[in-house]
């Protein structure tokens, strides 16, 4: 039973976030946590299980996407008509092909080869989907209409919110199978190829067959994610496989962790939560997703999941609580520092007449605004350093197993 | 007609001649030991019989088939088993989950999707059972990375006896290992090498007289004897080219 109950939990979540954020916004970034998380855990089927470092993942996302699409178009123009419930399978399906197309030689060697390969084939699609208008309708896109299909349980899908139900059931289920295959011989066979692939060989396995698996695997559900992304958006383009794209995915698996199955589900829905609210107040925000990465590979190789999962033992030993004065001694400093970073980069970026930043406003005529936001980064940078051993010294009596 | 046969087998690195005119013909059921100089070119041999390496020109038949071209996996599915002798783990996965990995073929799962681990009971007790053979129980769930020197040897020992092939090469099973660990291994090796074949490489002389049906020598590439122990003990050739005083028997090993 205790291994059920992060099942339950998961489906809670899913059921109860709607009511909480009931909202247009928030029913669409809902929508958007599902697709992100379905899109990252597909993408961490290569990349953590499997040590295949992919840079043109969004291929198979964009290409079920646009399959999706043009199902919905179809039933506009008069092709077969069939309950859009059934429209990822469909993009999944068509995400599975080009995985196993494109999967057939890239997965012949792992490590760098088969990263540059992912992502020569990312920047071909990208170009072809410029080229081949009749399929990927060139600048304009792809729209279909999600609501023409026939209803399901009495929901036409023309709403967010009766799209975020589809997307709630796809999730957990992809969610659900994505977790099986890591417990399944196939999914323990990638882990040991990532490893050690010439062992692997010894034990009497094709190691490209044993990542071929996972790569087919992978692009199924990719796929499955761009269906939904058809599905909430009713638009693709071209935008939709690029390398951006793909960058992103790996962005989200990074942050959230790739040593941990939940560690991309984690980064999904931080980064799309960074991603629509932070977008929303600055236009910097895209560096300060790239400031966000850089410093994930260099603290926290093991992503936010890593960093959640170091509190185990503290936790187990009843040791938590002894951390809270050294985290508040270094997180505030820290906070501090990083937010004054943040003023001169907006006031940087303003250029002239003031910038509201968290509703103060900063005249960047004013030669005081530059030097106290100034000072403050370099005081509290200061006391962050000057915080760190008392903190490394509680995180070690803390952390420390009871000698026997 | 011999389970494994090397024929006129020569390799070499770019210029270096490694191995020369080695023929070699290894019987079923047979415990056969190859001894000889650091760098004669043990390890090399069972790189080219396992597929690691392509023989420069010569042929390799296992099982009445003409193995040299073969890649590794496919001349592992003909039923030979290998360890190494700079331990070749899986090291983000548990000492459990190495043996498993090792299990699963013999045992009929392949590449499944649809069968799950932690269901497959037969499966999860034959690879406790080996831990527990090897010692290892304690360190289960321990990181193969993360284990000891000695450890590490252990389990990559387990790696290759885990398969049940019917031929298993052994590349120094025991280096590294003190006294008593030495032999519980060469008891477990003697145990499941039952109604095996052995081919083994070692320096431990204690472990090739415990072991060893035949004995072949190996120095400067080429098969200098080939006897059972006690002809090879006997051979003047051998005693001058590699063994020298260390044949006596109450010398202390290396
Ligand atoms: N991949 C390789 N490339 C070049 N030379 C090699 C290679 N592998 C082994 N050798 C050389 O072949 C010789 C035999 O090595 P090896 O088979 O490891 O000897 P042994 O196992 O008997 O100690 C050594 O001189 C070694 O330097
Ligand atoms: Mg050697």
């Amino acid at each position: 039973m205790k291994h059920l109950l992060p099942w339950i939990v998961f489906a809670l979540l899913l059921l109860m976030l709607p009511w909480l954020f009931p909202s247009v916004l928030g029913i669409s970034i809902l929508n958007e946590m599902a697709i992100a998380i379905v899109f990252a855990l597909s993408y961490n089927m290569l990349l953590g299980q499997g040590g295949m470092l992919s840079f043109g993942h969004a291929v198979y996302f964009g290409l079920g996407g646009f399959m999706a699409a043009h199902a919905l178009l179809g039933m506009e123009l008069g092709g077969p008509i069939f309950s859009v419930t059934l429209i990822p399978l469909v993009a999944g399906g068509f995400g599975l092909l080009a995985a196993v197309l494109i999967g057939s030689f890239s997965t012949r060697r792992a490590g760098t080869a088969f990263a540059m390969i992912s992502l020569g084939v990312g920047e071909l699609l990208a170009a072809l989907a410029l080229i081949l208008v009749s399929f990927f309708g060139g600048e304009a896109g792809i729209s279909g209409d999600r609501s023409l299909g026939p209803a399901f349980l009495g929901a036409d899908f023309a709403q967010d919110s009766q799209v975020y139900a589809l997307a709630a059931v796809w999730t957990f289920v992809s969610t659900l199978a994505m977790y099986l295959f890591t417990q399944t011989p196939a999914g323990r066979m990638a882990n040991a190829v990532r490893d050690n692939p010439e062992r692997a060989a010894f034990l009497g396995y094709n190691v490209q067959r044993v990542r071929l698996l996972s790569f087919i695997v992978s692009g199924f559900f990719a796929g499955v994610a761009g269906g939904l992304f058809a599905l909430h958006y009713e638009i693709l383009t071209a935008q939709n496989l690029s390398t951006t794209t793909s960058g992103n995915v790996l962005l989200m698996s990074y942050i959230g962790g790739v040593g941990f199955f939940t560690g991309p589900m984690i980064g999904a829905v931080v980064l799309t939560l960074i991603n629509s609210v932070l977008s929303h107040y600055t236009e910097l925000w895209l560096l300060y997703l790239g400031l966000s990465f850089v410093l994930t590979v260099m603290f926290l190789p093991q992503g936010l999941t890593g960093l959640l999962m170091m509190h185990r033992t503290p936790w187990r030993r009843g040791r938590l609580r002894s951390l809270l004065r050294p985290y508040l001694l270094t997180g505030i400093p820290a906070t501090l520092c990083l937010f004054s970073v943040f003023a001169l980069l907006e006031m940087l970026h303003q250029g002239s007449g003031s910038v509201m930043f968290f509703g103060l406003a900063l005249n960047t005529e004013q030669p005081w605004a530059w030097l106290g936001a100034l000072l403050l980064a370099i005081a509290a940078a200061y006391g962050w350093r000057r915080s760190l051993p008392s903190l490394r010294e509680a995180w070690r009596s803390a952390s420390q197993e009871d000698a026997p | 007609m011999s389970l494994l046969q090397l024929q006129a087998v020569h390799k070499h690195f770019g210029a270096t001649r490694v191995l020369e005119d080695v023929s070699l013909n290894i019987e079923a059921g047979e415990r056969h030991a190859i001894i000889g100089p650091n760098g004669a070119g043990k390890s090399t041999l069972f790189d080219l019989v396992s597929g690691r390496h392509r023989a420069s020109s010569g042929h390799i038949v296992f099982r009445g088939r003409a193995i040299d071209t073969l890649p590794p996996h496919e001349i592992a599915r003909l039923g030979l088993a290998r360890s190494f002798q700079i331990s070749s783990l899986f090291p983000r996965l548990s000492a459990f989950e190495n043996l498993r990995c090792a299990l699963l073929r013999p045992q009929g799962f392949g590449l499944s999707m649809t069968r799950l681990l932690p269901r497959a009971s037969r499966l999860n007790a034959c690879a406790d059972a080996l831990l527990e053979e090897i010692g290892l129980a304690a360190r289960r769930d321990v990181l193969a990375g993360a284990l000891s020197y000695a450890e590490q040897r252990t389990l990559e020992l387990g790696l290759a006896l885990a398969s049940g092939a019917e031929l298993i090469l052994l590349d120094e099973p025991v280096a590294g290992m003190n006294r008593r660990e030495a032999e519980q291994a060469i008891a477990l090796i003697r145990r499941v090498t039952q109604g095996k074949t052995l081919l083994l490489v070692e320096h431990d002389m204690g472990a090739v007289f415990e072991l060893a049906d035949r004995i072949s020598v190996l120095a400067g590439g080429r098969v200098i004897a080939t006897g059972t122990p006690t002809q090879i003990r006997a051979n003047p050739q051998v005693q001058q080219a590699y063994l020298g005083s260390a044949m006596t028997e109450d010398t202390p090993h290396a």
